[in-house]
């Protein structure tokens, strides 16, 4: 117990000692505080976002953009991946365009998005979607191939029709591939709302309040929306991963 | 109907494998007949009919069976070309064990299924998925829909530039030089970032593995920085040190370091005790078990890390590029998306993934050609 507290304590060595260089960084004169802000200040900002509402604003535009674009770019992935794995026409005629397509980095994508949706709601949705999309694509069809053979005989003999199939077969067979690939989709989805906010920055989003908070060198801001961001992130990774621990329990992993 | 109700039936016949009281049977070719001669044109007609007409067949399909009819019809099997000639008399033969099924052979490829004209068109079908080049079906139809659009002028110069177009615009672009300036930027920020980032991530990893002092002092800090996102941190980093090149090096430098040394990290922490043990046995003093036991322990998850690391930071950097920078990829793409010009953003999409791809495959070669031994090994015992 006594060896925790003391571990505990020599971790928050670190941290403390870079508080106080931040601390004295910041009574360098007046160019030096513009960067390293103090920590009142720091404080202040933090309580000024929080009371206006600011923060929670676009937080709040940025989670619903992310839950949409998963929704849907899971759902997308989920159908095409199924496609994939059951037809090998669908899979040798969508397999080479989408691994190559794949290959581009997405935020590489956003200019082309941007110049064919425009740099509104719909780019930064799309953005996410296609995030969302491409784990979903790779788990699901890898998940659904990977069902046991004789399973599928099983249903063969029971005459089911694809619906049948799909539904009482493959769909629960692939689950946990398919809330693995769900999972990887909201971490990257959540990634990708930030960058494309980032990038197209007008509009409400949390991106956009880090990247305006820059311009107008507000360090403050900017430091609070990165461990916003980050918390977050942390936050919905561990309810969607407790989600999918409910969802596949009992279940053994294929 | 009739052809569907020979694929109807197909599935049906190993039902009975369930209960061995049952007296139907699939054709086995090596069954010892009878000697009667099959009148192998009828043998068919009387099955299906036994389908829609349950009374006066010899074996009447039970009600549970009955109420999958409608479903049927849709069974994805592409069947007359596979169904063998079903003699009546093996029907009636009693055959209690597991048969061996006809089945698998079409389980995985039900889309191929056929509707009318089953066997020409499953010929047809089979043969291109055969064929080499089948892959290139359709980024070769995406080329020529592509190109339609545009001569057709289905779509606006803004959103739809020709094929050709983007050709001759990479021609320029590599004509002037542009193009290779730009590339070259990007590559030396990321070659610089990454190696920087890789170096001290190994370094640190290994520390922080090797020496539980270290790992008290540091593990908690690592780990919540870890955790903030690189792409986030962009604009803190433009803060922090200008828009300079620094920048982007530290930005790569962020990206790589931590994804590197957390793999290093987690390698060394899963080394077997037992080769320490073994090593200390042998009287290996603390460098030498580095050395011997811990580096070529923790290559292979090294080099996980680091193929994953420099996936992430070209991404990364691309996105610092786009958001802040006077060259570059990234800067090439932004301010051509600024002037409306497709072409050169089209560019600029297709080598970003040429070079994440050839990164990316190069590292995979160098793992495959790093762990030849390990395969070899597997291969011995």
């Amino acid at each position: 117990m006594k060896q925790n507290i003391f571990n505990g304590a020599k971790g928050l060595l670190l941290p403390l000692a870079a508080l106080a260089v931040w601390e004295w960084a910041s009574r360098q004169g007046s160019g030096a505080a513009y960067v390293f802000v103090p920590v009142e200040q720091l404080a202040q900002g933090v309580a000024e976002l929080l009371r206006s509402g600011e923060l929670w604003l676009h937080l709040r535009a940025s989670l619903t953009r992310t839950l949409q674009g998963l929704l849907i770019g899971g759902l997308l992935g989920i159908a095409v991946g199924t496609l994939m794995a059951q037809s090998r026409v669908a899979d040798r005629l969508i397999g080479p365009l989408f691994h190559s397509i794949r290959q581009v980095p997405l935020l590489g994508l956003v200019p082309l998005l941007g110049l064919w949706v425009g740099s509104g709601d719909a780019a930064k949705l799309l953005v996410i979607v296609i995030a969302a999309f491409y784990p979903t694509v790779l788990n699901t069809s890898e998940g659904m191939r990977r069902v046991d053979q004789s399973y599928r005989e099983v249903g063969l003999m029971l005459t089911l029709t694809r619906g049948q199939t799909f539904r009482r077969l493959l769909l629960p067979a692939a689950l946990p591939a398919i809330v693995t690939g769900v999972t990887h989709a909201q971490a990257f989805g959540w990634l990708a709302c930030v960058g494309g906010e980032l990038l197209f920055a007008a509009g409400p989003g949390i991106g956009s309040l880090l990247v305006n908070a820059e311009q107008g060198g507000r360090m403050d801001v900017v430091l609070i929306s990165v461990l916003a961001i980050a918390l977050l992130a942390q936050t919905m990774n561990f309810l969607f991963q407790r989600a999918a621990g409910l969802l596949v329990r009992g279940r053994s992993t294929l | 109907m009739s052809t569907n109700s020979v694929i109807a039936t197909q599935p049906r016949s190993p039902q009975p494998s369930h209960s061995p009281s049952s007296q139907q049977s699939l054709p086995l070719p090596p069954q010892p007949m009878p000697p009667q001669p099959l009148p192998l044109p009828q043998p068919q007609p009387p099955q299906q009919q036994s389908l829609p007409l349950p009374a006066p067949a010899p074996l009447p399909p039970s009600p549970q069976q009955q109420s999958h009819l409608p479903s049927q019809q849709s069974l994805p099997l592409p069947a007359p070309a596979l169904l063998p000639p079903l003699p009546q008399q093996s029907l009636q033969q009693v055959h209690p064990l597991p048969l061996p099924l006809p089945l698998p052979q079409h389980v995985g490829q039900p889309a191929t299924a056929p509707g009318r004209a089953p066997s020409a068109r499953a010929g047809l079908v089979a043969r291109w998925l055969a064929w080499r080049w089948s892959g290139w079906t359709s980024p070769l139809l995406l080329l020529a829909l592509w190109s339609a659009a545009t001569s057709l002028g289905w779509a606006p110069e803004q959103i739809l530039v020709s094929p050709l177009q983007v050709l001759h615009t990479t021609w320029e672009l590599i004509e002037s030089g542009e193009l290779r300036q730009h590339l070259e930027i990007s590559v030396l920020r990321l070659a610089g970032g990454f190696a920087i980032g890789a170096v001290a991530g190994i370094g640190f990893g290994l520390l922080l593995g090797l020496s539980p002092g270290l790992r008290a002092y540091t593990a908690p800090t690592f780990n919540v920085l870890r955790q903030l996102p690189s792409v986030a941190l962009i604009p803190l980093f433009i803060l922090l040190f200008g828009i300079g090149e620094s920048f982007k090096i530290f930005i790569v430098v962020k990206a790589t370091f931590f994804i590197v040394a957390l793999a290093v990290h987690d390698a060394v922490a899963g080394l077997s005790e037992r080769y320490i043990e073994v090593a200390r046995v042998y009287g290996f003093t603390r460098w030498q078990i580095v050395r011997r036991v811990v580096l070529p322990g923790i290559v292979p998850a090294t080099l996980t890390g680091v193929r994953i690391a420099l996936s992430r930071s070209w991404m990364v950097l691309v996105g610092a590029e786009l958001l802040a920078a006077d060259s570059g990829l990234g800067q090439m793409m932004e301010m051509a998306r600024q002037m409306f010009r497709l072409d050169i953003v089209m560019v600029g999409v297709v080598l970003t993934g040429g070079i994440g791809y050839a990164l990316d495959r190069g590292l995979r070669w160098l793992e495959a050609h790093l762990m030849r031994w390990q395969r070899g090994d597997r291969e011995n015992t």
